[in-house]
């Protein structure tokens, strides 16, 4: 066996090599995609809170069924453990028990704090003691130090308290004595499942009673074990053992707390009465363990699209390839078979000689493959999954070697077969007899036809499941098959051509590649191998791109600081002096999900920092989004008076009807001051009124208020305007106030004698009609997302409602629409910042105050920061692009996307070994057949030509078709590879073709397999002894 | 193992190619006696190295029977045509490397040939004797590719002996060899076929070789064409009475000739009866 595996020793090399390859292979992928999965499960589970992995089981209230219902007792504590699957508790820590209920001081006045009286066990060893010590006998309690504050309690205080039950109880409820022993803090740490004992103190309930809440109050057991209490809630908490979980037990987690879920559920009747059996044990389950579960589980899932669509491809053309080899290893044998068979061996023997010389090189090839598998997954371990998957072999390891081997085994065999079936005289032939002439072959003719099928079945999308990934491969393969057998005539008559014409190196070139077997087997496989490329790269690099598209999408510039204070223009002075001009001031104006999210940004720093991967930044209209204005309108003082002139001043029905001043104050909040009645008997009256404008207002307009549908129409001179101890710009020049026309409305503004305005109004009385200063845009011009832009050629601009900084309305002008928004997911509007502030600098709870930068630079980021900090300005939170790009990058389909590296590489690795391959097979008929040219004067230089020339032109041939087929898969399966963890709007994935990545990995197939077809060519014109000619074994 | 008898009766063979047919053998009866040593000779295309083959077994007659000793070869089935190339026929194809694993020494093929007839019969003699016998035993452990053509030949003469055949069919076994080169193989030939008793049946162009042989068959045509026997050249009646003439008469006798055949007192006398005469010689 040894000899013969030396005489052939190349060929055993690469048949090693392959099936080391393939082993490692299959190997990697079962490895690989539980290493996935494990380490979505180490991310999902630290990544989510304390009290998501725990599994909290609470008593339900004794009034759970209504007041005076006998028939429910709530569970012990022991009973609600009890729900917990023994078989499962080694998942979790050590139980941590609770009994808790609400309280309020037994005086019960106004003051009198409402609150948590809770003991947890082992609470005490989790707070660090301010004053006193733990509470440990009946009645103690310990408090924060805010509840000391705020009620007066400290170490020794008496606090009689009596029970606030779910459901109000007639008569008075026992009083019951709590008597302060420490006052605590909190030590953070998981043992509290993220439940926060303090932080309310103080704060007044916005439900009945209305009374101060006080932080929760830490006793002992024994204060909850004397039956003075109606509706204690009793709960156990199951802390999830983070260091052991692994993914096989958070997929079975979720099931469990659905099933304690679904045994501990309250049935009820049509009247709500219980219908559970007594003694059941009924208890709230709370936990995010199903949660995690589904993700886990929809990461698996999507893997189960990517690695197959990978692995098969690629584990048909290792078969494929393998197949091929083996045959070529088999056919190189046949003279020996048949001096086997000529001994008597028979057709058993003779495979069995086979056999013996080629399956232990095969079978040598496992373990290598293993080895080189286990290497694959530590690297992928360590480097693509961050070390976030442990190492081991679970049962999937052990099937995929042992089905690498059997398969391995049942190849060799098969080929041995094959190779072996044919009589002794067949055998003795040194070329098989094969069909004359050009033809498809059946099994050629039959494995086009499925393949052919199979991709348009999945081309029109009734195919999915394996075979529809192994499409772009079925693809390639169909297309290889094809080339070889079109090869054979076109080179045929080429060859003859080029005969004619005395160009005889080229021409025998072609005639060889036409009268050679091994030609279609270099051109099929070739074909696949670069399809498998062009289509790995294809995937690798579209879901590169489309994860950075998101991840820019999604923070909306390189660098997002959300920033601490309410006062946006004094953020924007510390933003405009500080990071060399590389941060901006953004106001986020959000709300629920009909609200329109509004970016408020200076125009011309945001069209360069913001990313707009949908659209062309410079083409956007970032100018048009200002607008000039008139004046601002200032008031300040306490009051103001104002001389009013009407003149033929009517109100339907002689109703009466008011002039307001509507103004923002200091902090941007609307006043709207009445002024008085508008007299109708065109005397002047003064009006006179107080305004809160001590620090200063910005008058936004005059104002008539009537009741609805009250009609109105005159004019009006305002004069002598004068504000006591203050100033004002009242009442202005008619340029500062805007005329208008709007349905039934008119006012009209003109110049009236100095210090005075006259306006002219009428109106139905269905709006309220107001002088409004220009100060403020009729519509503040924004860039538009979503419906609300008015359509091409529109006379007018579509208007949709805004928000102030504080959370006022506002019109917004449509001047342009963005296909999205940066860092907005959904219909936004994008205004300009400086505009925004006419209305008021103070943001309100729905606006959130940011900077944007176009970088990253951590030095920038500090000068930011220092010069905020300057203006008492924190940065409470920081996002990166490329942060946002970490968390796509660490999911499982980016992960599984990664297999497309190891694709390719192994795909153009397949390639160039069946070249090396089956020049091993068969150089030295090459050889002596080039020797025989050289005896009929054929130069070497013409020898090295013809021998470079049989494969290097059907190479590089077979690597451009192969790219097209991959390109063309590429296009077919893409669609359905999933690229995030969660579904993206469709619209926003970027599947467009790579081209400088694939046109990079083209570029390298040509250049590696036509190195190697070229070295191949060199390697037998070198042998090509005139010697050869006479050689005889 | 005695020399195996061997017999054909009306042996057929003809090639199936795309297009036509052709008829290698028609009609050949031979019959070699258990342990003679007999030369196939005939010009190329002629059918001997088919006839070799159907005795071989590898082929199947086209019509005809084989018999080899008392077994009739075209009624075998397959496993049985094994057993009896692992035990009683070996055949020497043309070219010695076509009958030599290429990466053993001799020693090694002779043992690789006995495989699988050691598997049959525990009475094999072992490699080393059958090299010693054929003159080849200070080679025994010479890589292949350093043996000259003559004892490349003489090893594989050692392998189509390794298992002890009862028949050795030899296909050319001397062509392409220097003189003292063929001289030393047929004398190994020889020496088996005297000294084990194996029948052999040897096809050779070369009439040196021919004439060394004490029998040798002329096929023509696909059929026998004559024999010779010691040196002496004889016409062979078949088996439905007709009588192929030597080749150097058929130009003397062109198709139509009349023969008489006449009884004398030393036994027949064919007489050519003169067209133009229309009467006797």
């Amino acid at each position: 066996m040894w000899a013969a595996i030396r005489y052939r020793r190349l060929q055993a090399l690469v048949l090693l090599a392959l099936s080391a390859l393939i082993t490692a292979c299959t190997v990697l992928a079962p490895l690989y995609d539980r290493a996935m999965q494990q380490a979505l499960t180490r991310l999902s589970v630290d990544s989510a809170p304390t009290s998501a992995t725990a599994v909290q089981v609470r008593s339900l209230s004794r009034f759970r069924f209504g007041v005076g219902s006998p028939s429910y007792e709530p569970a012990t504590l022991d009973q609600l453990a009890g729900l917990l699957p023994a078989a499962d508790r080694s998942w979790f820590e050590s139980r941590i028990d609770g009994t808790s209920l609400l309280v309020t001081r037994a005086d019960q006045t106004e003051r009198s704090p409402v609150g948590v009286l809770q003991w947890r066990a082992e609470a005490c060893e989790h707070v660090s003691w301010l004053a006193g010590g733990c509470p440990s006998r009946a009645g103690d309690i310990a408090v924060t130090a805010a509840d000391q504050k705020n009620f007066g309690l400290t170490v020794g205080s008496a606090v009689p308290v009596v029970e606030l039950p779910a459901v109000q109880q007639q008569g008075t409820l026992p009083t019951v004595g709590l008597r302060v022993t420490g006052i605590y803090r909190q030590t953070p740490a998981p043992y509290w499942d993220d439940q926060v004992l303090a932080g309310v103190s103080g704060s007044v309930d916005t439900q009945p009673p209305y009374r101060p809440a006080h932080d929760t109050w830490l006793t002992a057991p024994a204060t909850f074990t004397a039956p003075r209490w109606i509706d204690p809630v009793n709960s156990v908490t199951f802390n999830l053992d983070r260091r052991t979980v692994d993914v096989d037990r958070m997929l079975r987690a979720g099931a469990m707390v659905t099933d304690m879920a679904d045994q501990s559920a309250v049935e009820v009747d049509d009247l709500g009465q219980s219908i559970n059996p007594t003694g059941a044990v009924l208890a709230d389950v709370q936990s995010g363990l199903p949660g995690i579960g589904s993700t886990i589980d929809r990461g698996r899932r999507q893997a189960l699209v990517t690695v197959p669509l990978l692995m098969i491809q690629l584990g048909l053309l290792a078969l494929f390839v393998l197949g091929l080899t083996l045959g070529a290893a088999v056919e190189q044998r046949r003279t020996e078979v048949a001096v086997a068979r000529l001994r008597g061996a028979g057709r058993g023997g003779g495979r069995r000689l086979v056999m013996s010389e080629l399956l232990p090189v095969v079978l040598v090839g496992v373990p290598v493959g293993t080895a080189i598998g286990l290497g694959l997954a530590t690297v992928a371990r360590r480097t693509v999954l961050d070390g976030a998957a442990p190492f081991e072999l679970g049962a999937g390891f052990w099937l995929a070697v042992v089905g690498a081997a059997v398969l391995l085994a049942a190849l060799t065999w098969a080929a041995a077969a094959s190779g072996t079936r044919d009589g002794i005289s067949a055998l003795l032939r040194t070329v098989p007899t094969r069909q004359r002439g050009w033809g498809l072959g059946a099994v050629d003719a039959v494995v086009i036809a499925a393949a052919g099928t199979a991709v348009l079945a999945f081309a029109t999308g009734s195919l999915t499941g394996p075979l529809a990934a192994a499409s772009p491969a079925l693809l390639a393969l169909i297309a290889g098959l094809l080339l070889a057998y079109l090869i054979v005539p076109v080179a045929t008559w080429l060859g003859r051509r080029l005969t004619a014409r005395g160009a005889y190196a080229a021409a025998l070139a072609l005639l060889a590649v036409a009268r050679r077997p091994a030609t279609r087997r270099v051109v099929t496989v070739v074909t696949v191998a670069s399809a498998l490329l062009v289509f790995s790269t294809y995937a690798v690099s579209v879901g590169d791109r489309n994860r950075q598209l998101a991840a820019e999408r999604d923070n909306g510039a390189p660098m997002v600081a959300d920033l601490t204070g309410t006062n946006v223009a004094s953020a924007a002075a510390a933003l405009a002096g500080a990071g060399g001009g590389h941060a901006t001031p953004v106001v986020r104006l959000t709300g629920d999900k009909s609200f329109r999210t509004t970016l408020a940004v200076d125009p011309d720093a945001f069209g360069r920092v913001a990313l707009l991967p949908d659209a062309d930044a410079s083409a956007v209209p970032w100018s048009q989004l200002r607008v000039p204005t008139g004046r601002r309108l200032g008031l300040t003082g306490n009051a103001i008076s104002l001389r009013l002139t009407p003149e033929r001043f009517r109100v339907v029905n002689d109703a009466a009807a008011h002039l307001q001043l509507q103004l923002l104050d200091a902090l941007g909040d609307q006043k709207n001051i009445d002024l008085g009645l508008i007299p109708t008997s065109d005397k002047p009256a003064t009006l006179r009124a107080d305004v809160p404008c001590q620090a200063g207002c910005t008058v936004v307009q005059f104002a008539v208020s009537a009741y609805y549908g009250t009609g109105y129409s005159g004019r009006l001179t305002i004069s002598d305007v004068r504000v006591p101890g203050g100033r004002t710009d009242l009442p202005g020049a008619a340029a500062d106030w805007r005329s208008g026309v709007a349905d039934d409305d008119r006012v009209e503004v003109a110049a009236g004698a100095p210090g005075a305005l006259v306006v002219r109004m009428s109106s139905d009385g269905k709006n309220q009609l107001g002088l409004a200063s220009r100060f403020f845009p009729a519509a503040l011009p924004a860039l538009i997302v979503g419906p609300g832009i008015a359509p091409a050629g529109a006379r007018s601009a579509g208007t949709v409602l805004g928000n102030t900084l504080n959370g006022g309305q506002l019109n917004l002008a449509g001047i342009g629409a963005l296909p999205r928004a940066p860092a907005v997911d959904g219909p936004a509007a994008v205004v300009d910042l400086g505009l925004l502030q006419h209305w008021g600098t103070r943001v309100g709870r729905t606006a959130r105050m940011q900077a944007w930068f176009d970088t990253e630079d951590p030095a920038v980021l500090d000068q930011v920061r220092t010069a905020l900090q300057r203006a008492g300005i924190e940065i409470s939170g920081l996002r990166r692009v490329s942060d946002v790009r970490d968390s796509y990058d660490s999911a499982v389909p980016a992960w599984s996307l990664q297999l497309g590296v190891l694709a390719a590489a192994v795909g153009l690795l397949l390639a160039a070994l069946v070249l090396v391959l089956l020049v091993a097979s068969t150089w030295r008929r090459r050889s002596r057949d080039l020797a025989c040219l050289g005896l009929t004067g054929v130069p070497r230089r013409g020898l090295s030509r013809v021998a470079v020339g049989e494969q290097l032109p059907i190479v590089l041939l077979a690597v451009l078709v192969g790219a097209g087929c991959g390109l063309l898969g590429a296009l077919l399966a893409l669609p359905t590879v999933p690229l995030f963890a969660e579904p993206r709007d469709a619209a926003t994935l970027d599947l467009s073709a790579p081209w400088g990545s694939v046109l990079v990995v083209l570029l390298t197939a040509l250049l590696v397999l036509g190195l190697v077809a070229w070295l191949c060519g060199r390697t037998v014109a070198a042998r090509a002894r005139l010697s050869r000619v006479r050689e005889v074994l | 193992m005695t020399g195996l008898p061997v017999r054909t009766e009306r042996l057929v063979h003809i090639y199936h190619t795309e297009g036509h047919d052709v008829a290698a053998l028609s009609g050949v009866d031979l019959e070699v006696r258990s342990g003679e040593l007999v030369g196939l000779l005939g010009p190329s295309g002629a059918g001997k190295s088919t006839l070799l083959s159907l005795l071989g077994g590898m082929f199947r007659p086209s019509a005809g029977k084989i018999f080899l000793g008392e077994t009739e070869l075209s009624g075998l089935a397959e496993r049985d045509l094994d057993d009896l190339r692992a035990t009683r026929v070996s055949m020497m194809l043309q070219g010695a490397a076509r009958n030599l694993v290429p990466y053993r020494n001799p020693e090694q093929n002779v043992a690789f040939a006995q495989r699988w007839t050691r598997r049959r019969r525990s009475d094999l003699a072992a490699p080393r004797e059958i090299l010693t016998a054929v003159g080849l035993a200070d080679h025994a452990h010479v890589p292949l590719t350093a043996l000259p053509a003559g004892q490349l030949q003489l090893a594989a003469v050692a392998v189509g002996l390794a298992p002890g055949p009862g028949l050795l069919l030899a296909d050319e076994p001397t062509s392409q060899l220097d003189h003292a080169a063929r001289d030393t193989v047929l004398q190994a030939i020889a020496r088996a076929n005297r000294e084990l008793g194996t029948t052999v049946l040897l096809v050779t162009h070369d009439p040196a070789v021919a004439q060394r042989l004490p029998r040798t068959v002329t096929i023509r045509d696909g059929k026998i064409g004559g024999e010779g026997r010691l040196g002496e050249e004889y016409a062979v009646v078949t088996a439905d009475g007709f009588l192929p003439l030597p080749a150097h008469t058929l130009p003397s006798l062109p198709p139509g000739t009349l023969v008489r055949v006449r009884h004398v007192p030393e036994g027949f006398l064919l007489e050519v009866e003169d067209p133009a005469a229309g009467g006797s010689p």
